[in-house]
């Protein structure tokens, strides 16, 4: 140590520390080290609930080729924002049909050779970090929240490993929702031929306990709720009034015999009977193998497959009591809504000028001849939405979005669509 | 040398080196890489710029082992460095707040990190020396689960995490010519390394319940590729076991040497190399199974029969695997090299009380390029890390204010050693930016006491808080968040001059 010099040496230490210290303007923080960017930070963290639909269930199957297809995949892409889905490998869990009617027009889905409807290929080995499309094929409502229900399945463990689908999305810290869920809570019914449906009161009280579970979170800053469809805007079913049409012009084997009870309709609603296609083959099928033996098809007729108009106006007035329960549950969370029958609505009243019911955009009945015996809207079940249609929904998901959120995804490629009426 | 100053050093020696065996405590990173280069106090306070001058207090063993040429009598000296980390690590899509358990945080302790250094002038011109310090270290303790109970990704890369290593180092220096020193000496390198981590279900292959062996992926058509649990539906990053791998007191040899050249009256340089120690570890590897609750989903068949019925409790399933299966308790070997450091440096005498000093080092951290893992019974794993050499800078300044009192500051930058795709919880390090201030008081001709605080601002930094799945590249695609770290550091030495 020296002598002090204390004056000297304090202004010397004093133009050290200002010396030291300008290098430290030289900042702390690397902005090219940031998250990367994506569309909006509304979309941060994306997650599909649903069922099959929103799964990418196609063609009585489900594989990664039909997921990739769904409409929640294709918004992922538009928000630029990681999406893990959970593949199931090639050729599918069970595998998508590769047609559904056989050389003689009867239905007998063929799946690829040595599969059946029990073949699961399991999931792809890739396993993605965050699973945010968590839709299980087959889940109504109460899905969302539990896996103790009638309607789990092996898909269900599958997709989401034991947890529910409320579970799988939270972990994916979700800022933005899409939730399809319920329509199952009307098509099992109706595939069923009756119209005992989950009552609304029953429903609003599953669906506003999904909806709080989903937004416990807490990240959860926007989302879209899509509407229960209308089954009867499903190919799979075919009016009344068409079977009575064809019979008149001759397409049916002339023991097959259309009762007056299916060609009705409401003149109110426009509403018709309607006659599952299984259900209408089936009996085809019977008049062709005993040709000396009447068969009839009753609309009317109790314990069958077939919707009674009555059945069917019960299940149209369901899907708009569920939906106006959505469409409040949106409003009052501050959430969109988006009511898809508006858009299959336009599909199916398209009016071509065409008596031929089976060229309709969606067919009223199947073109047995066609690479797409239900149209380019609906897969080769008559229930699932083709590729197509997940286009069409996407791009009115987008606008939907936009428009509520005033973001600027893009639409995407996909089919030109009627207006809805 | 008298046999009264010949006993006092070996009991000094003993002392020092009782004190770093016995008070065997983790670092954490300060320095580069999991570098820890606060060694010495007055040192410190300069922001680590030494090798040019040294402090006088034993700690050139380590900065400069040249210095100790010329000393007097013995100097003993002991110290600690306590240092403050916090750290944490912000998932992506927490950029707006207030995401719940969105934001994790480091769970680290403050941790003393000893020295302690005795010097003894055999000659005018030879000096011997024995130091024990702690030049690399790392803790981090992450928390297994997140605020709202799911695990944190970052626990399966590992959440209790340390790496020591102590070395000890008997050093002789000699005074070449009036303005010439050389010095150096071998260092043993006493090294322990604990890593802890949850196992992920879902990479696990499943097994044949009858005979232990991987059940083949049916859609496979490599017959030998298994079937994992992924493929079941299991979610990425599910728990079901604990891993404990930890070995201790393992050694490692290498040197420590430096030269000393005073180019003036008021000028002079320095340089020292410090070689990379690899040090081997024979130690324990413990799994503890956790429960899952999951159930196989399907039937699991091979040749046509039922092997798992859907329904299996999947816990059930695992259980043989850590009571005579693969994850039993087990030997398990690894190996770290811990890099060299070439530091060369000049100070300044600028004034009669003013002393500038500036280095620079090099740490050779691209030896540090993977963390292999030898299992008696599992598979051999390695963990890729691929460090980088590291650059540093350190500018100090020392004034003395009056005959007692020195006054020290510095400013110390470095660079990063893990690449941005390596940016993990084991080591969520970025480039530094460190300020020093530290005191130095003589009270007797005997004693010297000194403090110094260093503030640690490191540059946040992008990373990721999980590891490549299977085909699947290390690159920063993998990066999920921003690691932010920071540390204050309190040291304190005592040194006698005897």
């Amino acid at each position: 140590m020296t002598a002090p010099r204390l004056p000297h040496s304090l202004s010397a230490a004093a133009a050290l520390l200002l010396a030291l210290t300008v290098p430290l303007l030289s900042g702390c923080d690397d902005e090219s080290l940031t998250a990367p960017e994506i569309q909006a930070d509304l979309f941060n963290s994306y997650v599909a609930l649903g069922n099959s639909i929103t799964a990418g269930f196609q063609s009585g199957g489900i594989n990664s080729q039909t997921q990739s297809a769904s409409f929640a995949v294709r918004l992922a892409e538009q928000m630029q924002t990681p999406f893990g889905v959970p593949e199931l490998a090639t050729p599918g869990c069970p595998p998508p049909f590769e047609q559904f009617f056989n050389e003689s027009g009867i239905p007998a889905p063929q799946r690829p050779s040595q599969t059946d409807s029990t073949t699961c290929a399991l999931r792809s080995e890739q396993v993605p970090p965050r699973v945010n499309n968590v839709a299980v094929p087959n889940a109504e409502v109460i899905d969302i929240t539990s896996n103790d229900t009638p309607s789990a399945n092996p898909l269900t463990q599958f997709i989401l490993g034991g947890q529910t689908q409320a579970q799988a999305a939270l972990a994916a810290n979700p800022t933005f929702a899409t939730v399809w869920i319920g329509n199952n809570n009307v098509l099992g019914p109706a595939l069923n031929g009756t119209a005992n449906v989950t009552p609304p009161s029953e429903f609003g009280e599953q669906y506003t306990g999904m909806l709080d579970q989903l937004t416990s979170g807490g990240s959860l800053e926007g989302g879209v709720l899509i509407g229960v469809s209308n089954v009867a805007f499903t190919p799979f079913f075919s009016p009344g009034p068409v079977y009575a049409a064809l019979e008149e012009q001759g397409q049916f084997p002339p023991n097959f015999d259309v009762a007056s009870s299916c060609d009705t309709q409401d003149p109110g609603t426009g509403l018709t009977p309607l006659v599952p296609i299984d259900y209408g083959f089936g009996l085809i099928g019977q008049a062709l193998q005993n040709p000396g033996q009447p068969v009839t098809l009753d609309c009317q007729a109790a314990g069958t497959p077939a919707l009674t108009l009555n059945e069917v106006s019960t299940l149209a007035g369901t899907v708009q009591q569920y939906n106006a329960i959505i469409q409040q549950q949106a409003q009052q969370r501050g959430l969109a809504f988006f009511d898809p029958n508006d858009i299959f609505a336009a599909l199916y009243t398209n009016d071509d000028d065409d008596p031929d019911p089976t060229n309709d955009l969606i067919p009223k009945f199947p073109d047995r001849d066609s690479d797409e015996p239900f149209g380019p809207f609906f897969s080769l079940d008559g229930i699932h939405p083709s590729a197509a249609a997940h286009r069409v929904v996407t791009n009115q998901l987008i606008g939907t979005i936009n428009e509520q959120y005033g973001t600027s995804l893009q639409p995407i490629e996909a089919p030109d669509v009627p207006q809805a009426p | 040398m008298s046999p009264s100053a010949l006993s006092t050093w070996l009991r000094s020696c003993l002392f020092a080196a009782v004190l770093a065996l016995g008070l065997s405590l983790p670092g954490t990173v300060t320095a580069q890489g999991f570098g820890v280069y606060e060694q010495g106090t007055c040192v410190m306070a300069r922001a680590g710029a030494a090798v040019a001058q040294g402090c006088g207090d034993g700690s050139s063993i380590y900065f400069n082992p040249a210095h100790i040429a010329g000393t007097d009598g013995v100097t003993a000296s002991l110290g600690a460095t306590m240092i403050d980390a916090t750290g944490e690590f912000t998932y992506d899509y927490a950029v707006q707040p207030p995401y719940r358990g969105a934001e994790v945080d480091l769970e680290n302790d403050p941790i003393p990190v000893p020295h302690a250094y005795v010097t003894y002038g055999l000659t005018d011109r030879i000096g011997l020396g024995l130091g024990t310090y702690v030049p690399f270290g790392l803790e981090t303790n992450w928390p297994t689960r997140l605020s709202d109970g799911r695990y944190f990704d970052g626990a399966f890369e590992g959440f209790e995490n340390r790496i020591q290593s102590i070395y000890v180092q008997p050093t002789v220096a000699y005074q070449v010519t009036p303005t010439l020193q050389v010095g150096g000496g071998p260092v043993l390198a006493i090294s322990s390394v604990e890593l802890n981590q949850l196992l992920d279900l879902s990479q696990q292959a499943v097994r044949n319940p009858q005979t232990g062996e991987p059940v083949p992926d049916p859609t496979s058509e490599a017959p030998s590729t298994p079937l994992r649990f992924s493929q079941l539906g299991i979610p990425f990053h599910t728990a079901f076991a604990r891993s404990s791998l930890e070995s201790s007191n393992d050694l490692g040899i290498g040197a420590n040497i430096g030269l000393s050249y005073q180019a003036t009256d008021r000028i002079s340089f320095g340089a020292r190399f410090t070689t990379p120690i690899t040090v081997t570890y024979d130690g324990e590897a413990d799994f503890t199974q956790i429960q899952t609750g999951l159930q196989v989903p399907a039937d699991l068949t091979l040749n046509g029969q039922t092997l798992v019925p859907a329904g299996t409790p999947i816990d059930g399933l695992l259980q043989g695997q850590f009571s005579g299966g693969q994850l039993v308790s087990q030997d398990v070997e690894t190996e770290i090299t811990f890099p060299f450091q070439l530091v060369a440096g000049v100070s300044v005498q600028a004034t009669e009380s003013v002393l500038l000093l500036a280095d620079y080092q090099l740490t050779g951290w691209s030896a540090f390029d993977e963390i292999p893992l030898e299992f008696e019974t599992l598979p051999r794993q390695v963990r890729e890390e691929n460090y980088e050499n590291t650059h540093a800078v350190r500018l100090g300044a020392e004034v003395d204010l009056s005959r007692t009192f020195t006054a020290r500051l510095g400013y110390l930058y470095n660079t990063a050693a893990a690449p941005d795709e390596v940016v993990t919880p084991l080591l969520p390090e970025s480039d530094r930016n460190q300020i020093t201030i530290g005191f130095g008081w003589q009270p007797s001709d005997r004693t010297e006491v000194n403090v110094s605080y260093q503030a640690l601002l490191q540059n946040d930094r992008r990373g990721r808080v999980r590891g490549a799945l299977p085909n699947e590249p290390v690159t920063t695609d993998l990066n999920q968040g921003v690691y932010g770290f920071g540390a204050n550091l309190f040291g304190t030495t005592l040194t006698f001059y005897l």
